[in-house]
């Protein structure tokens, strides 16, 4: 069949637990942050002559800095290594060169070949996975001392923080995207004492919030209507539900699991619920961001946006405090002008840097951020 | 067939002979260069955002068209030959640029409920308009203007909850080839993949190949495979 298709934007779950424990209700009267003013130019006050000059020390200003890290045309898709020193990308970067995981220091300096075994890492380094020439899923220990087979027919795994558990999602190949069923199992990290652990329709697993939750996002029932987005105990089977709609997208767990940020898109029932959420993982607080872009955690707390603006001739970033609810630009497209193409970023594990594709060479590029 | 149900079937012939193909063969070569004037517009009169549209996926090489490179994308040489932008069913679909109606639910190019294909000849250039959720308003040999409604969003699975978007293809004029839509429509595409994008499939085997919203093959349909990778990352995970 010819066509198209869109394959749906949640890799996510969810589930039709028997126990389903309401979820906490969600105060709707939380301020939201204020809009990112269209102005980001530093403000100039005007003193009137009887106006005395106000003595204040001077604080340090913090400028984000630029640099260039690969060649113009190399490479997409970046991301860092575990301890933040080095961004690392797929590479051949000549046609006799083995292709493999290539780093470059964040100070700069030549490209090096790191390994030339691509593999999916753990959040914690420790572990990779990857799909063997057999079509089994294979997990092995990053040090090498240990290697197992995954006994879930090739699927793709999630690994927890901390390297205990592995999850994945199994989805039927037929019926409607917003429909099928995905059969979510659990194991060890070495693939020990694999069992499922519940089905949701329409959607799938979106991570894990620490080595004994899961965050899940689909349907009870092939048939229902609200998606919802809750966590579930593997350990004792609690499930909390967090939010339903119908268009729950893009869902990011901030590290450490304490806060999770979702996307509401096309919403059916109307653009009220359109936008960027955050929401505390046990559904206390939620805040909708009043802004449109590209969202990232920066740390537990903290969630990096590349706001949208058509036409702007430079990105910027913006902070958005979970906890606070205050947002703050990081950067001045005056003193530090950046264009990220395609979206393509990645914040470093301590949240002191951003490595993005530069639309206008294509090469990766670092940004500096200053301190939280 | 009674002769009287031919004579739909004479109308439209007659239609395609006297103005499709005289306005096909008038500008039979040029292609507008893709740098520096884009000679498209956008396919919606209203910006993006979550709550218009937003793309879902990109033209050709990627991670959805590699998953479905065997069913959905078969024709067209496994790769996506178009672009999907995810809209609400309902949502007023324009034309991305001058042109004559040439095709109205060609089941032949599939992309149903319903289609639209538009062929702008000056640009040497058909527009093709997948899952709609009617059948266009507009007639055989119609001419229609950049911006000018020609239909509305559909979802392939007929439901409006599964997946309703557009899915815009640029082919030539003779409809064997699909190109890149990307370059040739006049947008901040950088700034747009900042509601969402979606990835590209990597080959090992050519890492730095076919990984940019801007840098995709040709796709001629009925040709070989061009993404069947030897050694594909993402691997191609069971599902």
């Amino acid at each position: 069949m010819r066509g198209c298709c869109l394959l749906p934007l949640l890799a996510v779950v969810a589930a039709g637990c028997a126990s389903i424990t309401a979820g906490q209700p969600i105060s709707t009267t939380i301020p939201s942050p204020p809009p990112i003013p269209t102005d980001l130019h530093p403000s100039v006050a005007i003193l009137e002559p009887d106006d005395p000059p106000t003595p204040e020390p001077s604080p340090t200003v913090f400028v984000p800095m630029l640099r260039r890290l690969t060649e113009p045309g190399c490479c997409v898709q970046p991301f860092w290594s575990a301890d933040g020193r080095m961004v690392l990308f797929i590479d051949q970067p000549q046609p006799t060169a083995p292709t493999g995981i290539y780093g470059v220091s964040v100070e700069g300096g030549e490209p090096v070949l790191i390994s030339e075994q691509i593999a999916l890492p753990s959040p914690d380094g420790a572990y990779r996975a990857y799909l063997s020439d057999e079509g089994e899923t294979i997990v092995e220990s990053a040090s090498g001392d240990g290697q197992w087979v995954i006994p879930n027919g090739g699927l793709r795994v999630f690994f927890s923080p901390h390297s205990v558990r592995l999850a994945w999602g199994r989805t039927e190949r037929s019926g409607n995207f917003d429909q099928r069923p995905t059969v979510v199992s659990i194991s060890g990290i070495d693939g020990s004492n694999p069992r499922e652990v519940i089905t949701v329709y329409g959607g799938g697993i979106a991570g894990w919030l620490d080595d004994d939750r899961l965050l899940l996002v689909g349907r009870d029932r092939g048939r229902s209507q609200d998606v919802a987005l809750f966590s579930l105990s593997v350990v004792d089977g609690t499930r909390t539900d967090l939010i339903t709609n119908q268009r729950i997208r893009s869902v990011r767990i901030a590290p450490g699991g304490e806060w999770v940020m979702y996307l509401i898109a096309l919403d059916p029932d109307g653009p009220v619920e359109d936008g960027l959420w955050v929401i505390k993982a046990d559904g206390s607080q939620r805040y909708k961001l009043e802004v449109a872009g590209a969202a990232q955690w920066r740390d537990p707390t903290h969630l990096l946006i590349i706001p949208y603006e058509p036409g702007a001739p430079s990105h910027r970033l913006w902070q958005f405090d979970a906890e606070t609810g205050q947002a703050m630009p990081l950067t001045d497209p005056a003193v530090t002008p950046f264009r990220v193409a395609n979206a393509d970023w990645a914040i470093s594990p301590m949240g002191e840097a951003v490595v993005f594709v530069n639309a206008d060479d294509q090469a990766l590029w670092v940004i500096t951020l200053p301190p939280l | 067939m009674s002769r009287w149900m031919l004579v739909p079937l004479l109308i439209v012939a007659a239609l395609y002979g006297l103005l499709i193909l005289p306005a096909i063969a008038r500008w039979p070569t040029p292609r507008a260069q893709a740098q520096g004037n884009p000679p498209f517009g956008l396919p919606f009169n209203m910006p993006p955002s979550y709550s218009t549209w937003y793309v879902v996926q990109w033209y050709g090489n990627t991670q959805g068209a590699y998953t479905w490179r065997y069913h959905w994308y078969g024709a067209g040489q496994g790769m996506h030959f178009g672009i999907d932008f995810a809209a609400r069913c309902g949502t007023e679909v324009v034309s991305i640029g001058d042109g004559i109606v040439s095709k109205i639910d060609a089941q032949e190019h599939g992309a149903g409920p319903h289609n639209l294909m538009i062929v702008h000849p000056e640009a040497g250039y058909a527009s093709f308009y997948g899952h709609l959720r009617e059948a266009p308003g507009v007639f055989l040999g119609q001419r229609v203007v950049r911006g000018q409604i020609v239909g509305q969003t559909g979802d392939p699975d007929g439901s409006c909850t599964s997946r309703p978007h557009l899915h815009l293809e640029i082919r030539d004029l003779s409809y064997i080839t699909a190109t890149n839509p990307v370059p040739l429509i006049e947008a901040d595409w950088d700034a747009i993949a900042l509601l969402g994008s979606g990835g590209f499939q990597r080959d090992l085997d050519h890492p730095r190949r076919w990984v940019t919203p801007f840098d995709q093959p040709e796709i001629h349909f009925g040709a070989g495979m061009l993404n069947d990778y030897a050694r594909p990352w993402p691997p191609d995970w069971s599902y």
